[in-house]
């Protein structure tokens, strides 16, 4: 293999290389690193959920012990939430694992209403977040752009040049296997950087390979709708119908009593021949051409085909359950492949892990260019410290504004009015405070220290609130069983550690002034 | 391979690396690896789509497995962009193959039934 | 097997695997083992033969537990983890040595 690809890839190919790789990583850089960042934390988006909606973890709330009845604990919720209004469609996600109660969603003549509740039927009040899974979540695929799926193109357009980076990176990387396992932590920084970015590109490749082409995959009828164009006429919607077995009609305008919903639970799950229900959808409720659609819970496996199990909402009779074909069986696979949606503690972790593995590819991409042109340059010019503001901005900027999240999530009184804006708001806010900071105070070197003196003090900080505000520390979660809580901590924990020891590391280096500037000049 | 032979013939002529390219050659590459790149893989997902019914596929089966395949080429053409050892060259083929791709579909989708 | 420990046995092969390998790596054989004597050959090929073993169990136990497809992606990621374990193990290992001799 190493004699086949010494013939393949030449050193002019690999000049050629360096270009796309080097400019793709620096202008998308700060972009890909927001990704894979919020990415992996949605991971752990279940737990972060429970974190931040004390109402609704494990000690809080009773553990689920039977199934839920649709008809005797949800539709009276439903009814309730509607609150008088005529009900259009609403859905509700039943309990699982990670989340103990359930959600609802019900769209009204007179404006949408959501809730929580527990299993027994008791609604909670309202979260007053948007958590992980509305918002860090979303944040990952959609940048919360969702107009005309802007933000679907531009998070699909950084997939590419990640896939493309990837590639050219293993066609730079000259010496792949002699190098395989080389990180020098010691000497040049430049040497390290390059080190710990062969490293990370090398050993998570096929990881960072997977997780960024079946990113893409999800959403590719919709960012590459070629075939949807010439098939399907552009309509998406009839493609999704097709494809994924789904089942839509109007709504009739003839007022139905609905047929109970139970029995099309214990239907679906003989036709799936096992298996829980996660989601159950009733769309035009109360009308003749009412739909009821139920969807499989997909913990036991990796393929995401939730297969939708569709039933005339009023007489009860089955409309549709058709398994997909081979071809979009393997799509449901890639996409369930990057989802994670599935019940696997060591394989969550994993994909947390190699996550942020990928954040530490991208970042030390950027940081390996700023060194290089440090020494090639001498003093930074505009352009430099542009980059460089950059990469401090969505590095520690990042992490400081998800702990200002967090750390607000746990400050704010549940009163606030539009309480989960307020969050995001501060989200923003700092975010956009903390790259201003990282803009005005790059002089020689982005300010590194302070930042992660900041991140050092807000993870803490969030560990501590959490004890205050909800009276459960890390030992009582360990001891009830809430692991959501303890990981959250856990994880919050050794952030605090970590860039309190790299902010001191920093602050008593010395800072590279012009006397060690010219001595990197030298070495070079 | 014959552009990796044809590179290091271009180094050893004296056009190597050393050189910066123009700014208008630049952007030719950039734009063939972004648009041009974009459009092949529509002319794959496209025409690939199309070849699929008229084998006898499903035809969300045929979008889903010519898109993927699509999927799989764009990063690539996108990096051949920059490895031709012309720039025009690159946009040619892959802005030719992509206007060919996608006529040669719309004429499939017209004339099968 | 019990479940619990299944994890940390497939991860111990990965890691065992590639630590294997990394000693077939001329700079990490000098670092770690010899630093006067030449990797012999015959040794190169058992330390392949031996992280192949060692692949092949964690396969093997990453399927029993989970079942093929699950087992496969565990496998995959696990090796993974192994290969960075031995990178931080060698990088550790080698800190000091390289430090005074510089």
């Amino acid at each position: 293999m190493t004699a086949g690809k010494r013939k393949l890839i030449g050193p002019a190919l690999r000049a050629a290389m360096l270009w796309p790789h080097t400019w793709a990583g620096v202008t998308l850089g700060g972009l890909l690193m927001l990704v894979f960042f919020m990415g992996s934390l949605a991971v752990f988006a279940s737990e972060i959920d429970r974190w931040m909606m004390p109402d609704t973890r494990i000690g809080a709330v009773e553990a689920p012990d039977a199934a839920v009845s649709l008809d005797r604990t949800v539709v009276p919720l439903v009814e309730r939430l509607a609150a008088g209004r005529e009900v259009r469609d609403w859905y509700v996600q039943l309990p699982d694992e990670r989340r103990p109660v359930m959600a609802l969603r019900v769209r009204t003549e007179g404006g949408n209403a959501g809730g929580m509740a527990t299993a027994g039927g008791t609604l909670l009040p309202p979260v007053g977040t948007l958590g992980a899974s509305s918002f860090f979540y979303p944040l990952h695929y959609s940048l919360h752009l969702r107009a005309g799926f802007v933000g679907y193109w531009i998070v699909s357009f950084a997939s590419v040049a990640m896939l493309a980076g990837l590639i050219s990176g293993v066609i730079i990387h000259a010496r792949i296997f002699k190098d395989f396992f080389t990180f020098r932590s010691w000497g040049q920084l430049r040497r390290s950087l390059l080190d710990l970015h062969n490293l990370t590109g090398v050993l998570v490749l096929p990881f960072h390979l997977m997780i960024t082409f079946t990113g893409i995959v999800i959403i590719l009828p919709i960012v590459l709708p070629a075939g949807v164009q010439a098939l399907y006429g552009g309509d998406v919607q009839r493609f999704y119908d097709d494809a994924l077995g789904n089942y839509s009609r109007p709504r009739a305008g003839i007022a139905a009593a609905a047929a109970p919903l139970d029995p099309m639970l214990a239907e679906a799950r003989r036709l799936w021949g096992g298996g829980e229900p996660a989601v159950v959808f009733v769309y035009n409720a109360g009308d003749a051409a009412s739909v009821v659609r139920i969807n499989r819970d997909t913990g036991d496996r990796i393929s995401l085909d939730v297969q939708p199990v569709f039933f005339d909402g009023v007489t009860g009779a089955l409309l549709k359950y058709q398994p997909p074909g081979p071809m979009v069986a393997a799509h449901r696979v890639m996409s369930g492949l990057h989802f994670a949606a599935f019940e696997h503690w060591p394989l969550r972790w994993l994909y947390f892990l190699f996550g942020l593995a990928g954040c530490v590819l991208i970042g030390t991409g950027m940081l390996h260019w700023m060194e290089k042109r440090r020494v090639v340059h001498g003093l930074p010019g505009v352009g430099w410290r542009s980059v460089a503001a950059l990469t401090c901005g969505t590095t520690t900027g990042l992490l400081i504004a998800t702990l200002a999240m967090m750390a607000a999530n746990r400050l704010l009184p549940s009163g606030v009015p539009s309480r989960e804006l307020v969050e995001v708001g501060v989200f923003f806010l700092t975010w956009i405070a903390s790259a201003v900071h990282a803009a005005v105070r790059t002089k020689i070197d982005p300010p590194w220290s302070s930042q992660c003196t900041a991140v050092a003090l807000l993870a803490a900080a969030c560990v501590l609130m959490n004890w205050i505000t909800t009276g459960e520390h890390p030992v009582r979660a360990a001891a009830a069983g809430d692991w959501a809580v303890v990981g959250v901590d856990a994880v919050l924990v050794l952030t605090a550690a970590g860039a309190w020891r790299v902010s001191r590391r920093l602050a008593r280096r010395a800072r590279p002034e012009a006397s060690t500037l010219s001595r990197l000049t030298d070495h070079a | 391979m014959t552009e990796a032979k044809a590179q290091r013939q271009r180094t050893v002529a004296g056009n190597g690396p050393k050189r910066r390219p123009s700014r208008l050659r630049t952007a030719v590459r950039v734009t063939a690896a972004v648009f041009g790149a974009y459009g092949f893989a529509w002319g794959i997902a496209a025409f690939g789509a199309e070849l699929g019914t008229l084998a006898g596929m499903a035809p969300a089966e045929a979008v889903t497995a010519a898109s993927l395949l699509a999927l799989l080429v764009l990063p690539a053409v996108s990096l051949w962009a920059f490895a031709v050892p012309r720039a025009g060259v690159g946009w040619a083929v892959l802005g030719g193959g992509a206007v060919l791709m996608i006529a040669a579909s719309r004429l499939v989708g017209i004339t099968a039934p | 097997m019990p479940d619990i420990l299944s994890f940390p046995a497939i991860f111990g092969l990965c890691y065992l695997a590639f630590g294997a390998l990394a000693l077939t790596v001329e700079r990490h054989w000098r670092d770690l083992v010899d630093s006067r004597r030449a990797l012999p050959r015959r040794t190169v090929l058992r330390l392949r033969c031996a992280a192949v073993l060692c692949m092949a169990a964690a396969l093997s136990a990453a399927v029993h537990r989970d079942g093929a497809g699950f087992g496969i992606l565990l496998w995959v990621l696990a090796l993974t983890a192994g290969a960075l374990a031995v990178s931080a193990t060698v990088t550790w290992l080698c800190r000091p040595a390289r430090g005074r001799t510089r």
